[in-house]
Order: C-alpha cells, then structure tokens, then sequence
C-alpha cells in the first residue's frame, strides 16, 4: 500500500510542476525552481507564474482529485460501476444556474458560482424528495429521479438558450457546458479548495462505514452501520465535491466515471486504498487534460472535449483488458 | 430472554403479508422456517431485525422491543445473512469476514488487525483459507455462503439468521453449509434459517416452523413425541398430500410421491 501510494504522490507531483511549466508563456522547472526560492528577476514569468498558473494548477488539482472521488463514491453506493456523479442531476442543476446567471445577471462570477453549486445540490436534494415520494427500492428510485430531475434540467437549458442572444450569450453558455479553467483565479481557489478539502477529510473518515455499505443496506444495517446517515453523508459529500468543481469550471465530463475503473485496474480492487488513489489519480488525469488543453492548439480548447475522448479511449481499453482476462480465466 | 414476537401484523402497499404472528425463538439448537415461495418467510425475518415497520404488535429481543436497540448494540446480538447478497466492489473474503468487527469498532473503522487475524483463523477453521485474498466477486457460491457465515462468527453474535442460504447451492454445499450451521448452535448460538427443502429440514432442524398464507401454522420440536406424524400432516396441507415423510429408527426422511 505504501509503495503504491508514494508512487502515486511521485507522479502527482511531476504533474503539478509539468502544469506549472507548460502554456503560451514558456516556463523551465529551473525558473519554477528560481521562483519558489525567490531567485526571479522576471517579473512577468513571476506574475504568469503566481497569478495564472499557480492558482490554475492547484485548482485543477483540487477539481480533479473531488471528481475521481466523487465517482468513486458513487459507483460503491450505487453498487454500479457505470454510474458518474452526474446520476443523480448535480452537473444539469449546476448547468441551469450558470446558464440563468449568464442569461439574466450578465454572468457575474460570484452569482455564477453561488447559483451554479446552489442549482447542483439543490436537484439533488429534489431527487432524494422525490425519491422517498415515489417509494420501492430506495437506490432505483433516487437513480431514477436523479434521471427524470436531470432530463428536466436539460429542458430548461435547452429553452434557456433558445431565448439567449446568439450574439453575444450562446456562445458564453455553450463554452460554459464544455467545461475549461481558463477563468480561475485565486479568489476561486480559495471558495472551492475550502469547500472540496474539509468536505475530503469528513468522506475520508466516514470511508470505513461506506465500504461496509457496500455489501448492501441489509447487510449493513446488521453490521450495526446507520445506513440512511453514511448513505445521505457519503452522496451529499460526493454531490457537494461536485457541484464545487463544476460551479466554477463548467461541466467536464467523464472524470468521475473513468477514474475509478483506472484505478482498479492499476492498483487492483481494495476499496480504503481506491479511496484515496482515486482521488490523486483524478488529480493527475485532469491536469494531464489540462495541460492538452491549453498546448495542442493555438488556443485553448474546452477540456470536456478532450477528458470525452480520453474516456471513451479507456474505456475501450479497458473493456478490451477485461473481456480478454475473462477469456483467458475461462480458457477460450 | 431471547426473541419474542406478540401477535405482529406486517402490511405492505395496503397489503396484509404477515397475520398474527405469536412466538418465542431461544437462542439454542437449529430453527428452520418453511414455506411455500411468496409466505413472507423474509418480511418474518426483516420484522425481527427491526427493518420492517409493524403494522400491529411488538417485538422483544432479549425483553426490550427491537425498534428501541440502538443499531450497533443490535448487531452485537443478532448476524444476519440476505438472501440476495450483494458483491462488495474492492474487498477480499478476508476482510469482507473481518468486517464482522463493525459493530464494537469506532465509526471510522470497520475492522483492525486483530480482526484479520480472527478472520484468516475462522476461514482455515472452516477449511477455505485458499480464499482469504480473494476478491468476493470472484468465489463461488458456495464459498460465499461459507465466508458469510465466517464473518457471523467473527461478529460474536448470539443470533444468526440466514434468509434462504441453500438457494443455488450443489448438494454437497448444501450438506457442508447445514453442518457448519449445526456446528455453530452447538457451540451455544441460537440459528435461525429460512429453508425451501422439508427433507433437510426434517434432517437438520431441531425446531421447525412452517409460514403458510401469512400465518405460522406449524411449531414442530425434534425432541417432542408425534413429531414425524404432525409434521407430515402439515407439510401435506401445504405442498400437497404427495408428500410423505418416513421414519425409520430416529431418521426422518421426506420426499414426493406420485399419486
């Protein structure tokens, strides 16, 4: 475990200074280096350096590392290993208040962040509502609302740009939904990192309880586990990871899906130690996109567009390693 | 002391599921439960665990009603296995059994290392060490039963209750598991179990119960005389008259005759 997990924090850590140092402006890890110990006398490399891609960096970090977890811990609660954190509306939520805050509040940034996460938990908490309201199984019926409240979600979207400006506010929404951190500052590192941390820790110590919840309520409820409080905890702590990241970067899809299913087949299957590389492998996935993203064209391209193709690549990839292990155990 | 059930009613969708239900389960010997697909054999055991809202009556685990045990001091006195298990994602059957632990754990523990320990040292007991860091969607069926019993012990429970452990089971497996679980009430637990074959209740079972259209109708001991013949009655007027049970110096042996 230990072996793995510094292996782990290694790569991270490369793929923080590799961030720190590719874009536009050309920075060497010696200038890194030169800046950190206060040797610098470019003031521009400083101020590109301090004020876009430090903050931008540790944001991606954050978002990425609260994405991967969030997926993670979906999947174990939903006992479905194709299940993302938008299964239950929060990334259509978020969407309808960032679109209503760019439509009708001319796309202030705080309005937007506060409306966007306000707009994520709060389909959510619809969900859970209409989900006791509905009845039966309690995890269909929250998977199935989470469905009806996210289609619904779409539709006011969908009526939200078609009264939007096509000149000046489409185009705004529509490179909203596709996600990028092109935006982010300090200020937005601050709100978002304070939110994502404590809300990690708390899943960090409630992670025994919701690996015994795995085994099904039943089960864990004869475990002596109180199973509607770690299984409200562990989805508003996933949802709240979430929405935080998306209020702030748009929607970017697939991280929360994929990440899981690399980490099992990396590290193999142990639930305590998928928690936490998950979330630093979802780190490292999303600052590699990042960096794509802001390198590959002369300017940036929406992340989603890439974490998309990055997705369907593995997933293919990982269906073709699992069919032909399975093959190979059956001896075909 | 033990569990008490007094005239518990269970409704569900405006549904009556469980009628009347008066009895009194001690935490010693093999108690099978018997009926037919559909009899609320589950919905009995929910009740009991506290899962299932009652729609009249009470009932007592060791005197006090059942709603009022706090979750994990009702998991030190009752191990409960589902019918339908659910596969953890990411976990070994050793440490699926050492998390029989949870409940005299803190919340931000499910098991240590004493707990593993007691879990490889109950799964060599019971002869499947071979599966310890195997992953728990990989065992078959009847090593998961196996491993599931396995973590009731590691739990330290006076109780078990099994929901349909057979179901799906070989002959054999179903042979080992009905000997373990009577290896387990010898050692001083009381095991309760829902069980679709009469035959192996009537070879195993030192107390069975049959649940017909939602009511017990039959409370059969082992040890008490006219057993065998009271027991074939019943059996018949739930299955049908084809049933026979035969009896011949102390054993007991059910099966189907065509009429």
């Amino acid at each position: 475990m230990k072996k793995k997990f510094w292996k782990i924090i290694v790569v991270w850590i490369g793929a923080l200074m590799l961030s720190c140092c590719v874009g536009r402006y050309h920075i060497s890890v010696a200038d890194v280096g030169s800046i950190l110990f206060g040797f610098a006398k470019d003031n521009m490399m400083v101020n590109v350096f301090c004020n876009i891609r430090l903050p931008r960096t540790f944001f991606v970090a954050v978002a990425g590392g609260a994405l991967g977890l969030s997926g993670f811990l979906y999947q174990g609660m939903f006992q479905n290993p194709l299940v993302s954190p938008d299964v239950l509306g929060v990334s259509s939520g978020c969407s309808v208040g960032a679109v209503s805050t760019i439509l009708f509040f001319g796309g202030n940034a705080v309005a937007l962040q506060f409306l966007s996460f306000g707009g994520g938990l709060l389909v959510v908490v619809c969900s859970a509502v209409l989900a006791k309201i509905m009845g039966g199984r309690k995890l269909y019926s929250l998977v199935l609302a989470g469905v009806i409240l996210g289609a619904f979600c779409n539709a006011v979207i969908m009526l939200l740009k078609y009264t939007a400006d096509p000149e000046r506010q489409l185009a705004v929404i529509e490179y909203w939904l596709m996600g990028s951190f092109h935006t982010v500052t300090w200020a937005e590192v601050k709100v978002t990192a304070g939110i994502i941390l404590p809300v990690c820790v708390l899943l960090f110590f409630l992670r025994w309880q919701l690996k015994v919840l795995t085994l099904g309520s039943e089960e864990a409820m004869s475990l002596g586990v109180s199973v509607r409080f770690v299984r409200m905890g562990g989805i508003f702590g996933a949802t709240v990871l979430t929405a935080a990241v998306v209020s702030v970067a748009g929607v970017i899809s697939w991280v929360g899906l994929i990440v899981p299913h690399m980490v099992r087949l990396l590290f193999g299957e142990r639930y305590e130690e998928n928690f936490v590389q998950s979330f630093f492998c979802g780190s490292i996935f999303m600052l590699l996109a990042d960096m794509l993203a802001r390198s590959i064209s002369a300017s940036e391209i929406p992340v989603s567009i890439l974490t998309s193709f990055l997705g369907a690549a593995f997933l293919l990839l990982f269906l073709f390693l699992t069919r032909r292990e399975r093959r190979w155990q059956h001896g075909d | 002391m033990g569990i008490e059930l007094r005239e518990v009613w269970v409704s569900l969708h405006g549904q009556v599921i469980l009628q009347d239900i008066s009895l009194t389960l001690c935490a010693e010997g093999v108690t099978m439960l018997l009926g037919r697909n559909g009899a609320g054999k589950t919905t009995l055991f929910r009740a009991v665990l506290g899962q299932q809202a009652l729609a009249k009556g009470q009932i007592f685990l060791d005197g006090k009603p059942v709603q009022a045990w706090k979750p994990k001091e009702k998991s030190r006195k009752i191990a409960y296995i589902p019918q339908e298990k659910e596969m953890p994602l990411g976990c070994t059957a050793e440490e699926y059994t050492a998390m029989g632990q949870a409940p005299y754990t803190p919340f931000y523990k499910s098991y240590d290392k004493e707990g593993l320990r007691l879990a490889r040292q109950i799964l060599a007991e019971f002869g499947i060490s071979h599966v310890a860091k195997r992953q728990m969607t990989q065992l078959s069926g009847g090593e998961k039963k196996l491993v599931a019993i396995a973590r009731t012990r590691v739990q330290k429970t006076p109780w078990m209750i099994l929901d349909e452990p057979l179901a799906a089971l070989d002959f054999k497996r179903q042979h080992e598991i009905l000997q373990r679980l009577r290896q387990e009430s010898r050692e001083g637990r009381g095991v309760v179990l829902s069980i679709h074959d009469p035959a192996l209740a009537v070879q195993y079972a030192d107390r069975i119960l049959l649940l017909h259209e939602k009511r017990i109708v039959g409370d059969f001991q082992r040890q008490k005389t006219g057993f065998s013949s009271e027991l074939e009655k019943n059996l018949q007027n739930i299955y049908g008259k084809q049933v026979v049970l035969w009896e011949k110096e102390g054993q007991n042996l059910v099966y189907w005759k065509e009429v």
